[in-house]
């Protein structure tokens, strides 16, 4: 609907507001939105010396009109003009204001026309802006007198979420059908609509009708997660340092929380005396925001890599990510908690040593006793989860396990890390007698069954280059009770130098 | 003697009255762990006992380690997050991906051999709680060192798992935790398997006189004069040791004593695991 003589006798209002939320409801209440389009093209607007507007400029021309602002595209803005009448009189003077200040050049103006709409939603706002010249006016549930016109192809799928190519296919469907006009599809059956075009269908249909119902998406300045504190004295000790590492931790915790987020990463910059700096860093495997198990870790790594004089300042950043989202299941077995299982791990490195503890992996190398031990992080399995009525943990207990092969179980092997020297009296090249000890273990005994060699080398381009025979040997040893036993044990004899080594036993 | 026979008669006659009343009863665990080895888990109730201690003890080459990869393979393949405390750095992640461990889901402590280090890291996991199995490896550890573990941290361990489901697992060359351990298992080594019992060997004629000693149950005309070839032949080209590929070992076959509880009927069983390399 066009600008009628008294516009706002046409305009019927509607709102519900609820604390700070707004619920639009038809006619309930009231809530306007008013839409800026420039004429001019973006193009011919950045090549304008000095003043050639920007979208930054065509927001912030927004800003001095309401400070609820939703920049849709560079030369689009949506305002939240709900209480602006106290300041501009009406919401026609308010619209006239605008697209007079609008031909203003710089500094107060953007020095261009512009279309100004006003609606009940941003989105029918939006394209009476675009469609419509001058200023427009659309009452609550009079979208389509204003919007019924327009041609299918200038409906804004963007605004509700649908891919261009989906769009694509479903107004070629529609042409194909005959509907021409936003009226024409507004007017479907919505029942018929959705079996023939999917939900996508029905929202690009009430997006035509004008009857979406949405909040301004509007820009968030980003946030940032940081605490410092310059100490009055230095402190040397751990004690006194966890109450500052607290507060801070406490007050990013707090801003997170705030903001709905989580951090992985967490950066300690401790200021020393003399000028110096320490630094420390926890990469967390799992998003958390839990002050108390930050506190922690930062403790323990600190305990394990102290500052190496007194502290007289302290500075925390962490890097904000959105929190993990857990859904967890009745037939899911039990898992240690994240928080606790870090500060476990924690602990646990801090006892054994970082390098002790984690997840092993083999190498991709026929290199013997090749592995890396990894971070220990419990990932999701991956596999379908089974039905409950299959989920029995505990198989059966049959026959049919009992024959060999037919079960996992393999034979085990214990390594002796580092191979344990041995002297063995060979014959023929193959081991007879073997002898070898050292603090912690001995191997001695005669050799009663021998399996072998495996000859294995690799790596010849590097200096460290392995190359052996491996055998198997069932040994023989005799107690000091007098009691014989055999023991089964892998042992090896290198070819570079041709020393014998006792690898481990199989237990 | 005497006593004990009177006593005998007495709850022979007064058994048709109170019924089962002398009968030695043990509190069931509510929930087991498999042990992966069907055999063994036929004779022990189906599994392991959850938030209890359960004790494998036996000489080295008795099959303990083989019992806690199998143990270790069949939790993680449920998907049970798992610790293994190696005290002495033994544990051969080759082997565990042989027997289908989920090594992801296993965390691998190493105590350099440092007992205090491995009760305390076994405390701090089982305080933690959520794990399904750990298992504190004192296997490698001398007799008289484990005769001197304190008890009351067996004690301690036995008082956590109370309230969990978590299966502790603990293997040592001899029996530690004593009565704190739900199930206690002797391992013994019965004989060694090796690939000259299967008939798809060729007998390699170059290779005589030896003098190697069958072990198994080869027979023993074949004894002293033969070593079998078995899979892959050896490369002329290389000029290997004088021998090729001799009888390969293929398995272990072991016994398994159920030392505790005391009313199983079924005191022992046979099992056989096979070697992969």
């Amino acid at each position: 609907m066009r600008v009628p003589q008294n516009p706002l006798d046409s305009i019927r209002w509607f709102s519900l507001i609820f604390g700070h939320a707004v619920i639009l409801v038809p006619n309930l209440g009231k809530v306007m939105f008013a839409s800026i389009y420039c004429q001019q093209p973006q193009a011919e607007l950045s090549v304008t010396p000095a003043a050639g507007p920007t979208s930054r400029s065509l927001q912030e021309f927004a800003y001095g009109f309401s400070p609820l602002v939703e920049e849709v595209s560079p030369d689009t803005v949506v305002l939240d003009v709900e209480g602006c009448t106290l300041r501009f009189g009406s919401h026609y003077e308010l619209a006239n204001q605008i697209a007079k200040q609008a031909k203003f050049k710089e500094p107060g103006g953007l020095g261009c026309k512009v279309n100004v709409a006003l609606a009940a939603n941003p989105d029918a706002a939006i394209h009476a802006a675009k469609f419509c010249r001058g200023l427009t006016f659309t009452a609550p549930g009079e979208e389509l007198t204003c919007l019924g016109a327009l041609p299918l192809k200038d409906l804004q799928c963007s605004l509700v979420g649908i891919e261009e190519k989906r769009a694509a296919e479903i107004l070629e469907t529609l042409r194909l059908w005959g509907v021409r006009t936003f009226k024409e599809f507004a007017e479907l059956p919505i029942a018929g609509v959705s079996q023939r075009l999917g939900q996508e269908g029905v929202k690009l249909q009430t997006l035509a009708s004008g009857k979406t119902i949405r909040h301004l998406k509007l820009p968030q300045p980003t946030p940032v997660f940081e605490n410092s504190i310059e100490l009055d004295y230095p402190i040397a000790e751990l004690e006194p340092l966890s109450f500052i590492l607290a507060r801070l931790l406490n007050q990013i915790c707090a801003s997170l929380n705030a903001y709905a987020l989580a951090t992985n990463v967490i950066q300690v910059k401790m200021k020393l005396e003399q000028g110096a700096s320490h630094e420390l860093s926890l990469n967390l495997p799992y998003p958390m925001r839990d002050h108390k198990v930050f506190l922690k870790l930062l403790l323990l790594d600190t305990e394990m890599h102290p500052p190496p004089s007194a502290v007289v300042g302290v500075a925390i950043n962490c890097e904000p990510v959105k929190p993990r989202l857990l859904q967890t299941g009745l037939f899911i077995p039990l898992a240690p908690e994240p928080e606790k299982l870090e500060l476990m791990l924690a602990r646990l490195a801090k006892l054994v040593g970082p390098e002790n503890i984690g997840s092993p992996e083999l190498l991709d190398t026929h290199r013997p006793d090749a592995f890396r031990v990894n971070r220990f992080v419990i990932e999701q399995s991956k596999k379908k989860k089974r039905r409950a009525g299959r989920m029995p943990a505990l198989p059966a207990v049959s026959t049919q396990h009992s024959a060999l092969g037919t079960q996992h179980s393999v034979l085990g092997f214990r390594m002796f890390r580092p191979p344990l020297r041995a002297i063995v009296q060979a014959e023929k090249g193959c081991p007879r007698e073997i002898s070898a000890w050292d603090k912690n273990r001995s191997v001695y005994g005669k050799v009663v069954c021998v399996a072998g060699p495996w000859r294995t080398s690799g790596d010849w381009w590097r200096p460290d280059f392995w190359a052996r025979d491996e055998w198997d040997v069932g040994v023989e040893s005799t107690s000091k009770v007098g009691l014989s036993q055999q023991f089964l044990y892998r042992i090896y004899r290198e070819l570079r130098k041709g020393d014998w080594f006792v690898e481990g036993v199989y237990d | 003697m005497r006593a004990a026979l009177s006593k005998a008669e007495i709850e022979t006659e007064v058994s048709s009255r109170f019924g089962d009343a002398f009968k030695l009863h043990e509190k069931a665990p509510a929930e087991l762990l498999s042990s992966g080895i069907p055999q063994i888990d036929s004779f022990t109730g189906r599994g392991m006992p959850r938030g209890a201690i359960t004790e494998i003890f036996g000489a080295a080459s008795s099959g303990r380690t083989s019992f806690m990869l199998s143990a270790l393979a069949h939790a993680t393949a449920h998907e049970e997050v798992c610790a293994l405390v190696d005290t002495s750095n033994a544990f051969d992640p080759g082997s565990a991906t042989n027997a289908e461990i989920n090594l992801e889901r296993l965390l691998w402590i190493r105590c350099t051999n440092n007992l205090e280090h491995a009760f305390k890291a076994t405390d701090l996991l089982l305080q933690g709680g959520g794990f399904g199995l750990v298992i504190l490896d004192l296997g490698d550890l001398p007799a008289k060192d484990a005769r001197r573990i304190i008890s009351s941290w067996w004690y301690r361990f036995r008082r956590t798992l109370e309230s969990t489901s978590t299966v502790l697992v603990v293997i040592a060359e001899e029996s530690c935790a004593k009565s704190c351990a739900a199930l206690a298992l002797e391992m013994k080594q019965q004989a060694g398997r090796w690939s000259a019992d299967s008939e798809a060997l060729k007998v390699s004629e170059s290779i005589t006189n030896t003098g190697l000693p069958a072990w198994g149950s080869r027979r023993s005309s074949e004894r002293d004069t033969r070593i079998y070839s078995f899979g892959r032949p050896a490369n002329p080209r290389m000029n290997l040791s004088p021998l090729p590929q001799a009888n390969l070992l293929r398995g272990l076959h072991f016994r398994v004593e159920c030392q505790r509880p005391l009313h199983l009927t079924r005191r022992n069983e046979d099992v056989l695991v096979k070697a992969a390399r």
